[in-house]
């Protein structure tokens, strides 16, 4: 079931996006065919150029900005609007119509954050870029202790957190819909609560949960002082650790808190 | 297998401040056309709503073929809503195959005679359609459906004569003659002819569920004319008239 449901919303969101992530390559690769060109940049081909760099600044913005938009506008309208209708009575449980909005919203962030990033490096490219790239990158690993680890967890705790701002979200909406009126103002402020309530519990434990590193981090010697690369790489190893246990913690409780309303307290206008 | 397809007992359902339901018990067998009628507030929506899983009681308990609303009786359970439940970017082909994906019982050729009769297409946007065409549509899905139970809210409001006959009729020769059909409506002289039985229903009670037949014996009227007796419009504040 969970499958069929995840047909659908694919469907109806890739209707959006596949011609908006098609637009948005399209016109890093005519940009890049301008910058590379070596064509006279005076006169009409010249305020052509620009008009297409301005064209991909806010192509790259439209994309953030609407990937944002339709994740909510799924979830809002699709399941507490009218649409709702027909989801909460079709043969489906609460956990799998909200597993499949959570599935889908992550894919299509991802897309999108992978399209952008292609399209940079549409633009950005010259010979040999891949080379200095992995140049760089055999750089950092010799000089930052654990550097693959740092990675590993680093891609990690940006997905974790990316699945947390999302049923951070989805619990918010939860919420507004326990009032019986201006349900999108309440769940803003369920939103903004549910910040308050997160950044308090991550600073307590950001006050006990750590060990005392400030000593180790700088090493000083006569008068010259070194940042200390192994304490340092420990130390951000720690917190991305931390991070991560803490947003996996927080994705359970909006999940479970989002399941609980919709499953028992749901109430469509 | 229990006897009867719905049992309420002690069914209340309250609203921040409002009790849409108090004290509700109600047995429904199967096979039958049972009209729920009352005035605008009177619970009808709510209790339909407590059918089909849409809202949970807040009091007493409810069943449909023995079991609690919930995934088993949603597969068995055909719901017609008093709005329209389309997701925007569908197409008509796109509703059936969601139909024909999330419940077993589906008829698809059913579904597909019955629009072609309408001349929708497959490929037209549900978007575009009129409101008319819209209910009509909603409709042919729901009736599409080999279910135990269909619940219909209001399907006869708000559309023309000529709509409501071909709703009624889509109804009559469409249903599962094992299921049992719910149709709340507040037009009740269109509807009185092919019901079985009626359940009125005031400011969230039931306050009769008989038969038409003993209705209209006993009260030597028609169901139509009990309800306006009962339900009389009074200008110092709409008591009712039990009698």
């Amino acid at each position: 079931m969970l499958a069929k449901l995840l047909k659908y919303d694919f469907k109806s969101m890739l209707k959006i996006f596949l011609p908006l992530w098609g637009v948005l390559l399209v016109v890093s690769a005519i940009n890049r065919l301008f910058s590379g060109s070596g064509l006279d940049q005076n006169g009409g081909l010249g305020l052509l150029n620009s008009l297409m760099v301005l064209l991909y600044v806010l192509l790259i913005v439209a994309v953030m900005v609407v990937t944002t938009v339709i994740i909510i506008a799924r979830f809002y309208r699709g399941l507490l609007k009218d649409e709702g209708y027909l989801m909460f009575t079709i043969p489906v449980h609460p956990w799998q119509l909200i597993t499949s909005k959570l599935i889908s919203a992550m894919v299509i962030s991802l897309l999108s954050s992978l399209v952008a990033v292609a399209s940079v490096f549409i633009i950005a490219s010259f010979p040999g870029m891949w080379d200095v790239l992995g140049q760089a990158m055999k750089e950092l690993s010799q000089q930052v202790p654990n550097f693959t680890p740092l990675v590993v967890l680093l891609v990690i705790s940006l997905f974790v957190s990316m699945i947390y701002s999302i049923t951070q979200v989805y619990a918010a909406m939860a919420l507004g819909h326990l009032a019986s009126s201006h349900r999108v103002g309440f769940a803003v402020l369920a939103f903004i609560v549910l910040n308050m309530i997160w950044s308090t519990v991550s600073t307590v434990i950001g006050l006990f949960g750590y060990p005392d590193v400030t000593d180790s981090l700088v090493i000083v010697t006569g008068t010259d002082a070194v940042l200390n690369m192994g304490a340092f790489s420990d130390l951000l190893i720690t917190s991305l650790a931390w991070g991560i246990v803490l947003n996996l913690v927080q994705c359970v409780v909006h999940f479970v808190l989002t399941n609980y309303i919709l499953s028992r307290r749901l109430n469509l206008e | 297998m229990n006897q009867d397809l719905i049992v309420c007992q002690g069914l209340g359902k309250t609203f921040a401040h409002t009790k849409a339901l108090v004290d509700v018990n109600l047995n429904v067998g199967r096979g039958k056309l049972v009209g729920l009628l009352g005035p605008n507030g009177s619970g009808k929506t709510t209790l339909i709503k407590l059918l089909c899983g849409l809202l949970q009681p807040t009091f007493g308990t409810l069943t449909i073929n023995g079991y609690t609303p919930g995934v088993e009786t949603k597969a068995h359970v055909s719901y017609l809503p008093d709005r329209m439940y389309f997701a925007d970017w569908m197409k008509t082909r796109d509703l059936m195959d969601f139909f024909a994906d999330f419940y077993p019982d589906f008829d698809r050729n059913k579904a597909n005679d019955m629009c072609s009769s309408l001349k929708i297409q497959p490929t037209d946007r549900i978007k575009s359609m009129s409101k008319g065409t819209k209910e009509k549509l909603q409709l042919c899905l729901t009736m599409s459906r080999q279910s135990h139970l269909y619940l219909l809210d209001e399907p006869i409001a708000g559309v023309d004569p000529a709509a409501r006959d071909f709703i009624l009729n889509t109804i009559l020769t469409n249903y599962n003659p094992e299921a049992t059909v719910m149709i709340s409506t507040h037009l009740i002289g269109d509807v009185e002819r092919v019901l079985d039985e009626v359940v009125f229903l005031h400011q969230g009670r039931v306050i009769r569920h008989d038969a038409v037949d003993d209705i209209r014996t006993q009260e030597g009227k028609s169901v139509d004319d009990v309800f306006r007796d009962m339900f009389r419009a009074n200008p110092n504040g709409g008591e009712f008239y039990a009698g």
